[in-house]
This record gives structure tokens, C-alpha cells and sequence, in this order.
């Protein structure tokens, strides 16, 4: 049986992975032969707005606030 | 080790789960939720795994996923950025998508499933599409091609399986086309310029081929050309969807073709457009089947293997695999029941558990029953409630019997027996069955049972002891066709009588039924042979247009009372619907 998480503590674990796997990816990037290294503050832009995305569908409370920066 | 492998977020969602290096079960997500092509995080199809086997979560050892999503974002970072400015407006739009749930796959399963981030593996996509073509195939060694829409950049690999003497396996990806160039992504543009939906109408384009000539085929070679290094290239002046999220092709290619269908618009084939529309299928079907003779035969050359196992969504295209048999030098050619995104939930558990943690090879069972069994008590139970008629046949022999003749005397069956199968291809556990003889029951079956278009074509099941007498199999056929991968002729002799499974072009994808893998439909198709004279059967999938394919009891009695489904079958239980008069034996309405 799968237990059901509450909405605040998964969007805790999802956000807790998105700073691994955006250091993986930058990372990546950073060594690729392609030189892509350019892209690396658009991810970092994309994965902090990411987090801010999560917080306002995790926290509701905070949604207005977020919200209101975009 | 327990190893579950997930594929999910694009279409076609699924779980597999591994156990000491054999699959236990693999279920798509659509079979569950009941919405066709459901792409949502299989989390129904991970709890029914886990209950099959009966695992808590936390007994998992690894959760495998089965592309990078990461490099996918880099991916769709790099395209609309090369893509700018004509990407603005559908930049937003792939960001909010992709940003949302797809890129951060470690924390969704973390989050759902409650497992430890580092028991969260990842394969790249091409090589779950490998490790589901290669790995569950019978070949000791053999050459991988995969091909389809895109996974993270890669569209196309080719590539060589081995397994060693000592247990160990081995997949080596030796070289891969990368996007926008790609297989899938050409078809899925014509799919969607002839008014198809894409990930769904690519059988219909392959379908209504048959009623085209390819008078624009060299037009169609010009767009997909071979590259000097033996690769493929696109002509991407005739796409967009490398540009925008509005449209897959571009003005260009409507000044060579004309104007597309519009979707739902009625496809006449009588009319002058129609006429234009089945040609420019047939030439582009054409096309896709040279361009993939070319390869395969080049990897022939290079690796001077005789076996070929084929991967990713393109291998669902039977008449290009046919002609793969027929063409490349390769003896045989093995196509997985599920070569889609579906099969690459299996593909992933097994390349982790063969490849990442070295696990010992073992003969992956050669079927495609993993997904969830038949309650015949719950058949039972529903007919009864309704207040129909319901018969239990004493034993397998008399129900094989009692079914043989009333699809002999021309009625349509709904057949549900054990667990059903991975993949989009019914293969005698939930399957529709009805007499092949004559082409009235094919247009009765589209106008009262699957409410669908007249020129698909309906596929025929035959024992595989007989299949050489009724259709014209290569060497090597009989295998492509036990999970229908293949396009194969009847012969001629035989069409006037297999008249509802015979296409325009005297071709049919064949269903070999092996009795050691279906014992029960075998026996069927023998005692309905006994009675006719051709122990053929027409078999398609039991669900009805736009729906997924019945999984369990309810689902079937419920396709049963909605559509003109004569007779349900489940376990040994049969419902039948109250007979109606004039019903006579179909090869009397032949003859």
C-alpha cells in the first residue's frame, strides 16, 4: 500500500530535489563538449522559478504573494 | 532484487516491476484510470504492481526511470533558444510544462512513492527502448535498432546486444541520430497534416496507404534524405515543430501537397483530396520503409549479426517491419509486444538489473500477459445483477466449444482470458473475436462495435502450425508475428474467404498464436477451424473507439452493453445478449 503524503511535505520532497538535480544538469553542461555553458544561469533562473512555482502550489497561504511577483 | 521500472509524462504511461531479474507484472496506466493514452505519473499502475507482487514500497531496492529528464530540459532550452524569436510565444508554454512536474522525476517518485532519493536511478531513453527490444528477445546476440518522436536528444540509435556465457549482458549504443532529425517525428508530422491525432493515428496513416499510390515520393526522399556518413537527415524547411508548439509543418510543405485535412473533417477517398491524401500516406509510408531498409541493412553489413531486435514507436509500424525481414539480411527480426514508451517501464527495470547492477541473465518469458487477471466472478456477478443469462462452462474443452460455434454461426464475441496485455496490441487475452470470412463483418464491426473509420483494416489470429498455409510468411515471419509486428500477404486463394481481415492491398497483420503462450485462444481458433474449414479469427481489441483496451471484468461487461457485442466471455463464465433471429453461419453468407 502506498501511503498518500500530505500536500506540504511532498511539495518539501519535490523541492528538495530540484537543487541535486540542477547541480547535475549544470554540471553536465558545464563539461559538455558543446560549450554549453552559457545556459547554466537560464537553468538556474528556470529551477529557482521552479521552486517558487512549488512553494505557491504546496503552501497556499503564500500563493498571493508569489503570485503577485509575476 | 526488486527493481520497479517507471515510464511516464509524454503518453503512455506505465510500471513494470523485476524480481531476481524476471518481469512480475507491467501494467499501462490507461488501463487503470481509463483515459485513452493517460500520461500521468502511473502511480494506479505502481500500487497494482506492488500489490501484485506484494511489496511495500520501501522493499524496493531500486526505482527506475526511463529517460533523463534533465537533459531533456536542456534539450527543450536549447531548441527554443536556437528556435528564437519565432519560439516566444510557445516558450512559456514548454517551461510552464516541463517545469511544473517532468524535469523534477527524483522528487515526484520520492514524494509519491516514500523511497529514498539514492534508490532513484535513471536510463536514457534509447536505451530502455534497447533493453525492452533486446532483452526480453530469445537472441544470444543480436543488432538494436531504435527509432522514434525524440527522447532527450537522441531520436534514432543503432547498437549491438550480447549476452556472454557467464550470465552477463551487455547493450553498447554505438551511434544515434539526434533531434529535430528524426523517424517518428517526420511520420507524426504527416500524421498530423493528414488530420490524425498524433501518438494515436499513426495505424490510420498506414492503413489508408494502402488505398494511395506514392505519387509524391520522390518529394517525400527529398524531405527525408540520406546523409554521406549513412545517417538520416531532415529537410527542416518543410517542419515547424522544431520552431512552435502551433503547428508541426510549415507552408512549405503545403505548397508541395496541398492544403492538410482538417481533423474530423469526413475522408472520402472517391473525392479528388481524399484520393490526394491516401497518396501522400502511401508516399510517405513508402519513404519510411526505405529509409529504414537502407539502415538496417547498412547494420547488417557492419555488424554481420543475423538477428535484429527493434525498439521505440516507429517498430509499431508492421509493413516497414515486414519489409525490415524481408529486405535487410537480417534472419530474424524481434519486435517486443510493447516497443512504445509503455514497453520502456520493463526496458528500464531489466537494463538496470542487467546492465547498472550486473544482475545474471535469465530468459525473460516470450509473451505479453504482465498486466492485471480476469475476475470471471465478477462477470458473474454483474450479469446477474442486470438479469441476463449467464453460463459457466464445466471445463476449458466446452467452453472453447460452446464459443467456436457461436462464432461460427456469425456472432461477435468479447474473449477475456488471464491477465491482460502490455502493450496497444490485443493479443487473445482481451480481444474481440469474430468470423474472418467475409467483408460484411468487417463493416458490421466498425458500424456497431468500434465506431471507426472504413479503411483500417481488422487483423486475423491463426495457429502457428497453419499460418504458412493461409498467409505468405517469409522465413523469420512467424515470430514477427506473434505479437502482430508484422504486414504479411494472404494468399491469394484465400482472400475471398478471409474477406473481413484481407486489406485493399491483399495484405493482413498477422497474429500467430503460439499454444504454448495462449493454450486456451489456440484451442479456440482449432475448434473454430473444425467447424468451418479455417480456423482463422478475426481479432481486434476490445474497446471501443477512443477508449482504452478493457482491462478487468466490470470494464468488459460495460464495452459488452454499449456496443453490438453479441456474446462476453471471461474465465469460463459466457453472457450473451438475447439471440436475434436471421443470424446464420457466416461462410454460408460467403458461399
Amino acid at each position: 500500500m502506498i501511503r498518500k503524503r500530505g500536500k506540504l511535505r511532498s511539495g518539501a520532497v519535490v523541492a528538495a530535489s530540484i537543487v541535486p538535480s540542477t547541480v547535475d544538469l549544470v554540471r553536465a553542461l558545464w563539461r559538455d563538449p558543446a560549450h554549453k555553458r552559457w545556459l547554466v544561469p537560464l537553468v538556474v533562473f528556470l529551477s529557482l522559478t521552479a521552486v517558487l512555482l512549488l512553494l505557491a502550489a504546496s503552501v497556499e497561504a503564500l500563493a498571493p504573494f508569489i503570485y503577485s511577483i509575476f | 532484487m526488486r527493481i520497479l521500472g517507471i515510464s511516464a509524462h509524454y503518453h503512455d504511461s506505465a510500471a513494470a516491476l523485476v524480481v531476481d531479474g524476471l518481469p512480475v507484472c507491467a501494467i499501462q496506466e490507461e488501463r487503470l484510470s481509463r483515459r485513452k493514452n493517460d500520461s500521468a505519473f502511473p502511480l494506479a499502475a505502481v500500487e497494482w504492481c506492488l500489490d501484485e507482487a506484494g511489496l511495500e514500497p520501501e522493499e524496493l531496492d531500486a526505482v527506475v526511470f526511463y529517460e533523463k529528464p534533465m537533459r531533456k530540459l536542456e534539450r527543450i532550452l536549447v531548441t527554443a533558444l536556437r528556435a528564437f524569436p519565432r519560439s516566444w510565444r510557445s516558450f512559456p508554454q514548454a517551461m510552464k510544462n516541463t517545469l511544473g512536474e517532468k524535469a523534477w522525476v527524483k522528487g515526484i517518485i520520492a514524494s509519491r512513492l516514500g523511497v529514498p532519493a539514492r534508490k532513484i536511478l535513471f536510463t536514457e531513453h534509447h536505451q530502455s527502448h534497447a533493453a525492452a527490444a533486446f532483452l526480453t528477445s530469445p537472441a544470444r546476440e543480436a543488432a538494436i535498432l531504435t527509432a522514434d518522436g525524440v527522447g532527450e536528444w537522441a531520436t534514432l540509435t543503432e547498437g549491438r546486444g550480447s549476452r556472454s556465457p557467464d550470465g552477463g549482458c551487455a547493450i553498447e549504443l554505438l551511434r544515434e541520430l539526434r533531434f529535430p532529425h528524426s523517424l517518428g517525428m517526420f511520420y507524426s508530422t504527416f500524421t498530423a497534416y493528414l488530420g490524425f491525432e498524433v501518438n494515436e493515428g499513426e495505424y490510420k496513416v498506414m492503413g489508408l496507404a494502402s488505398y494511395g499510390e506514392p505519387r509524391f515520393a520522390e518529394q517525400v526522399r527529398a524531405i527525408l534524405r540520406p546523409t554521406a556518413d549513412g545517417a538520416l537527415e531532415l529537410d527542416l524547411g518543410y517542419f515547424d515543430f522544431h520552431l512552435s508548439g502551433r503547428r508541426a509543418w510549415s507552408s512549405r510543405l503545403v505548397d508541395v501537397f496541398g492544403p492538410p485535412r482538417s481533423p474530423g473533417h469526413p475522408l472520402d477517398l472517391a473525392t479528388p483530396d481524399g484520393k490526394r491524401f491516401a497518396d501522400v500516406a502511401a508516399s510517405v509510408q513508402r519513404v519510411l520503409e526505405d529509409r529504414l531498409v537502407e539502415l538496417t541493412r547498412a547494420l547488417r553489413r557492419e555488424t554481420g549479426l543475423r538477428d535484429l531486435c527493434l525498439g521505440g514507436g516507429v517498430a509499431l509500424n508492421g509493413c516497414a517491419n515486414a519489409r525490415i525481414l524481408n529486405e535487410s539480411g537480417f534472419e530474424r527480426v524481434f519486435v517486443p509486444p510493447a516497443p512504445g514508451d509503455a514497453g520502456c517501464a520493463l526496458g528500464a527495470a531489466l537494463y538496470a538489473d542487467r546492465i547498472h547492477f550486473g544482475g545474471r541473465d535469465r530468459p525473460v518469458p516470450d509473451h505479453a500477459y504482465w498486466g492485471c487477471p480476469v475476475d470471471a466472478g465478477e462477470l458473474e456477478r454483474l450479469a446477474r445483477e442486470d438479469g441476463l443469462e449467464v453460463e459457466l462452462a464445466p471445463g476449458d474443452r466446452a467452453l472453447v466449444e460452446r464459443v467456436a460455434e457461436e462464432l461460427a454461426n456469425g456472432r461477435i464475441v468479447g474473449w477475456m482470458d488471464g491477465r491482460c496485455e502490455l502493450g496497444p496490441r490485443a493479443l487473445g487475452n482481451r480481444s474481440i473475436l469474430a468470423s474472418p470470412a467475409s467483408a460484411d463483418m468487417r463493416d458490421r464491426l466498425n458500424r456497431e462495435v468500434k465506431f471507426r473509420e472504413e479503411f483500417r483494416p481488422f487483423a486475423p489470429a491463426v495457429p502457428a502450425g497453419v499460418a504458412d498455409r493461409y498467409f505468405e510468411l517469409p522465413p523469420g515471419g512467424a515470430r514477427l508475428g506473434r505479437f502482430m509486428s508484422g504486414v504479411f500477404p494472404v494468399r491469394p486463394e484465400w482472400r475471398s474467404r478471409l474477406g473481413a481481415v484481407t486489406h485493399v492491398d491483399g495484405t493482413a497483420r498477422v497474429q500467430v498464436v503460439d499454444p504454448e503462450v495462449s493454450p486456451r485462444f489456440h484451442a479456440l481458433l482449432l475448434a473454430y477451424g473444425a467447424r468451418t474449414g479455417i480456423p482463422v479469427l478475426l481479432n481486434t481489441s476490445f474497446n471501443l473507439s477512443g477508449e482504452p483496451i478493457v482491462a478487468r471484468a466490470v470494464e468488459g461487461y460495460s464495452t459488452f452493453r454499449r456496443s453490438g457485442i453479441d456474446l462476453v466471455v471471461a474465465g469460463r463464465c459466457i453472457v450473451a445478449k438475447a439471440r436475434a433471429s436471421g443470424v446464420r453461419r457466416e461462410e454460408e453468407a460467403v458461399s
